[in-house]
């Protein structure tokens, strides 16, 4: 791994321990408001600021220890550079599902259902239309006679069911 | 009348055609649930509740507790198989499970489960026979210090999960920790972080949050690596099973997890996945093979599978011998029995002695139904991992899905677990665990429920902690694990260095 | 390119396996969905969402009173348990719900949840049903207790103030409000030790004698009274309770505390006056009848079988004023 990958690796660690520095800071003023407490009665704001500063502490030491070049040792097995198919790929699925939501509130189940199925079989490396077509609507069904019918789950309700 | 005589009398209730039924459907169902990720055995359970009246009291509660730990075996399926973990109590079965799994010795970790499962219940069912209201007095014992001092020992275990490095582990930890208080205060009663967001008040529950950061994040990785398919050679039997070395691995492991689970399973809150995640720790901190742990190693499969099924079947001793449910699954059980006025407590044994003994009756049965069902499903199932990517993972993809949804019908969960799977594909980007923030979770509420009743308890008067002697031995079993460890590791270094 | 060839002759013969299966899926799917035309009401399955888990003491009210009201109305009722923020995330689900007699709500704090924050709405932003039962709540005791009775429990608190160890569920709660209401009503201050979640706690500390007293239902604590570890110094009703009548009232004990838990049964607000009277009626004839009395009294409640339709709204009122100057006193109203 040469020196250019090193430093992206480096930043991107930068980032999100900063990310989950500001993640902390956020959660330590509202807990201070709730009340630490006393001696007899520890207040609902203790622990979670105990917590916030857990990830305060350590991501401040971690921060500048990457600042400081001493860093950690190389990674045992090489990070693969993600492509942009590889970006994409993440974001369909992950959209994909974040999507189901919002959707099956609006259609209901069945036709959410049948997207994301469709979209993490392509994903994966399903070729053609046909296969995927028929093992997302397989899918769809066959979670909603389980879950519904056998588990009495209330699943939204939508244009079909 | 002796207890063995009682025990026969409880086999003959037990062996009719009733009772017998309602057993093998409980453990059926139980699997099913457990195998399926997200709903868990409480979901079936509350299904089951109406028809259990139906039946009578002791098919009723024969019917739900075999739900009950019937759950345990089957959740550990999915963590080996596909990396996503049942329920809380299978979690860190995927550490080691999955990468087994991964090494084509998906059968012999899915085997060693369902043995182990199977050993650690008996010894469960068997303590609970001869020492039920023993169990049950020390149980009772328990007062708030004593809560706080186990906690405080489990934490201590659990260091030797935060992985590679301490920091990032600690931070994971915080972070759970920190996750774990948003929501209504369980104790003053208030909306904490909530941000005005009704959904938050729901509090993010941990199920969804093992799904997503296992589970979603393993979906993706396999979404992004080039498919290799597996040698297509066909698969031998012997290759379904444990060899001769992981059978001589796996027994003791069972057997301290076997142990280790039941006394977990005699305190309140969620002893399964508590007795599963310190059963780990403890067996990999001790283990000469400690560095295999996380790779692969058949311990990290067999100590916790035994600790959750055995935690689920003392469990049962605070409900039956004291009438008192130490957890939500609990209360579903003692509410089915009320229902038949039934009253569950220390005077079961004197009015409804039948009660008692046809339920153990009918778990010696059910763990046994339970291994035949099991064992040859491993073949079944081993077969399962070698399918095709692209058929695989849509289908778990939606079990995740609607699984996380159908614990509480709330979309919310599900919400949460696509933020957890986010997080979790980042965390595997940058090769930081994500096993603490499911500890921080899991131990971040426990710790702060019972240090702050503890602390009202205590009233300021922290001189009380000298009246509590079982409280005090605990804590110090503190220092003499540490020293336990240190001494364990010593002899792995000096075995190392010779061989 | 032999291979290829096997590997399209492969990927049809799975599609052929997929057809198959999805066929008969389809089958199962039509045999399984909910066909219905239009009858009078109700004519399908009615959803009760319940707020709480399954198991619950809320719950278990629920579900003996929704089994009594399947019969009079003629249709099942399902219960939905969606558990969290005592209740108010049910309760919202169910005033966002139709008002059209299909979505029934269960609260046992409805008429407070807005003082406290939980919930923008009070009762009168549901139809309220009826207020079918109350919860009585006993004082309780370790057996081996030096207190006889609820007044020397009072005494002992009045003379060590913050010393009397209370064991009770979150705050905010029924059992939390009774230990609350009992120190403004003898004038003590107690050492209330607020645990997590319900009563299973309160009984475990007092029969194993890490506490000195605690307020519960006769549900948690029976099993526990029946082996002699727990030991009851009053009820806190009216009148002694029937089956119960061993055990005084607080109010003979000179502490005239009368606070009980109850359940109300809402539907979205705005419901058709056919569909409202229905459901009145129903709800009237099942807290009347004999059977429903008898289970509830298993459960340790009493069925108020006139606290229906408009008289429970005017229970609930007054029963928030009761509510409000403690909440208000300990800083647990959020509505100012």
């Amino acid at each position: 791994m040469g020196n250019g990958m090193r430093k992206e690796s480096n930043k991107a660690e930068l980032l999100f321990y900063s990310i989950c520095c500001a993640f902390a800071i956020a959660f330590i003023r509202p807990s201070l408001k709730m009340g630490l407490g006393t001696a007899q009665e520890l207040g609902p704001g203790l622990v979670p600021l105990i917590a916030a500063l857990v990830i305060l502490g350590t991501g401040i030491v971690l921060i500048v220890r990457i600042l400081l070049g001493k860093g950690r040792t190389l990674q045992d097995e090489a990070v693969e550079d993600l492509h942009q198919k590889g970006w994409i790929r993440v974001l369909i699925i992950l959209g994909g599902l974040a999507i189901w939501p919002l959707l099956s509130s609006a259609v209901g189940y069945v036709i959410p259902t049948f997207l994301v199925s469709f979209c993490i079989a392509k994903v994966t490396g399903y070729s053609g239309w046909r296969g995927p077509v028929l093992l997302s609507i397989g899918v769809a069904l066959g979670i909603w006679v389980l879950f519904s019918r056998v588990f009495s789950t209330d699943l939204p309700a939508g244009f079909f069911f | 009348m002796s207890s063995f005589e009682h025990l026969l009398q409880g086999f003959l209730i037990v062996l009719t055609p009733t009772n017998s039924m309602v057993c093998l459907l409980g453990v059926l169902l139980g699997t099913v649930v457990g195998v399926l990720p997200g709903l868990g055995p409480m979901a079936a359970m509350s299904i089951m509740l109406p028809i259990s009246i139906h039946y009578g009291p002791l098919a009723g509660l024969i019917l739900l507790s075999g739900v009950w730990y019937g759950a345990q075996y089957g959740g550990s399926t999915t963590s080996i198989l596909v990396n996503i973990p049942g329920e809380a109590a299978s979690v860190v079965t995927c550490l080691d499970g999955y990468q087994m799994a991964r090494k084509g010795r998906a059968g012999a970790a899915l085997a060693v489960a369902a043995v182990g499962s199977f050993i650690a219940g008996s010894i469960g069912i068997i303590l609970l026979q001869l020492f039920g209201p023993l169990i049950a007095t020390a149980a009772l014992s328990f007062g708030p210090p004593e809560f706080l001092a186990v906690m405080l020992f489990a934490f201590v275990t659990m260091a030797t999960l935060s992985g590679d490095s301490p920091l990032k582990g600690a931070m994971m930890v915080g972070f759970g920790a920190l996750v774990s208080t948003i929501g209504i205060d369980r104790i003053a009663g208030i909306p904490r972080f909530t941000m005005g967001i009704p959904s938050l008040m729901y509090g993010i529950d941990l199920i969804p949050v093992a799904i997503g950061l296992f589970g979603i994040a393993e979906v993706v990785r396999i979404a992004l690596q080039r498919y290799t398919p597996p040698p297509l050679r066909p698969v031998r039997l012997r290759e379904l099973y444990p060899n001769r070395e992981e059978v001589r691995r796996s027994t003791m492991p069972i057997l301290r997890g076997s142990f280790i689970g039941a006394f977990f399973g005699m305190l309140p809150g969620s002893s399964a996945a508590l007795a599963s995640f310190t059963s780990y720790s403890i067996e990999k901190s001790m283990s000469p093979n400690k560095k295999e742990f996380g790779k692969g190693a058949i311990e990290g499969v067999a100590a916790p599978e035994s600790a959750n099924n055995s935690a689920v079947i003392i469990a049962l001793v605070p409900l039956l011998c004291l009438g008192i449910p130490f957890s939500p699954v609990s209360a579903l059980l003692l509410a089915g029995l009320q229902m038949h006025n039934v009253t569950p407590g220390p005077l079961l044994l004197q009015t409804t002695p039948e009660i008692f003994w046809g339920l153990i009756a009918a778990m010696y049965i059910g763990n046994i139904l339970l291994l035949v069902l099991n064992l040859p499903l491993v073949g079944l199932f081993a077969r399962v991992a070698t399918m095709k990517p692209h058929f695989l993972m849509p289908a778990v993809g939606i079990f995740c899905l609607i699984g996380c949804y159908a614990i509480r019908n709330a979309v919310f969960d599900v919400l949460v677990m696509i933020a957890a799977g986010i997080l979790g594909v980042v965390l595997n980007r940058m090769r930081i665990s994500v096993v603490p923030i499911l500890l921080g979770m899991v131990l971040g509420s426990l710790l702060e429920d019972n240090l702050r009743v503890t602390i009202q308890w205590l009233n300021g008067d922290f001189s009380l902690v000298w009246s509590r002697p079982i409280a005090l031995v605990i804590l110090m079993l503190i220092p003499l694990y540490l020293v336990l460890v240190r001494f364990a590791q010593r002899r792995v270094f000096r075995n190392d260095a010779v061989g | 390119m032999l291979k290829r060839v096997s590997s399209r002759v492969n990927n049809e013969r799975e599609e052929g396996i997929m057809k198959r299966t999805l066929v008969f899926l389809a089958g199962l799917v039509l045999l399984l969905m909910p066909w219905s035309e239009a009858m009078p009401y109700p004519d399908k399955p009615i959803k009760a969402i319940v707020g709480y888990e399954a198991g619950s003491a809320v719950d278990i009210n629920a579900r003996i009173f929704f089994k009594f009201m399947e019969k009079e109305l003629g249709q099942p009722i399902a219960v939905v348990n969606k558990p969290g923020a005592a209740g108010s995330l049910g309760l919202r689900e169910v005033h966002g719900a139709s008002p059209d007699g299909y979505t029934i709500g269960v609260s046992p704090s409805i008429n407070v949840l807005k003082i406290q924050g939980l919930l923008p709405y009070t009762h009168h932003d549901f139809d309220v049903l009826g207020v079918p039962a109350y919860t009585w709540c006993l004082l309780a005791v370790p057996a081996k207790s030096p207190f006889k009775d609820a007044k020397e429990l009072a005494a002992n608190a009045k003379a060590n103030p913050g010393q009397v160890k209370m064991s009770t569920t979150t705050k905010g709660a029924v059992f939390w409000m009774l230990c609350k209401y009992f120190e403004r009503i003898t004038g003590t201050k107690l050492n209330v030790i607020s645990n997590p979640g319900g009563a299973t706690y309160i009984a475990a500390q007092l029969g194993g004698g890490h506490a000195d007293a605690g307020f519960a239902s006769i549900a948690p604590l029976k099993s526990q009274i029946d082996a002699g570890n727990i030991r009851v110094l009053g009820t806190t009703t009216e009148k002694r309770v029937p089956g119960f009548d061993q055990w005084p009232t607080l109010k003979e004990s000179g502490i005239d505390m009368v606070m009980n838990g109850w359940i109300a049964y809402v539907a979205p607000k705005g419901l058709p006056p056919e569909v409202y009277k229905k459901l009145i009626a129903a709800s009237a004839k099942v807290a009347a009848s004999k059977e429903y009395i008898e289970e509830n009294a298993k459960t340790g409640s009493i069925t108020t079988p006139e606290c229906i339709g408009q008289e429970a709204v005017k229970f609930l009122d007054e029963d928030a004023a009761k509510q409000r100057p403690i909440l208000e006193e300990l800083g647990a109203a959020k509505d100012k």
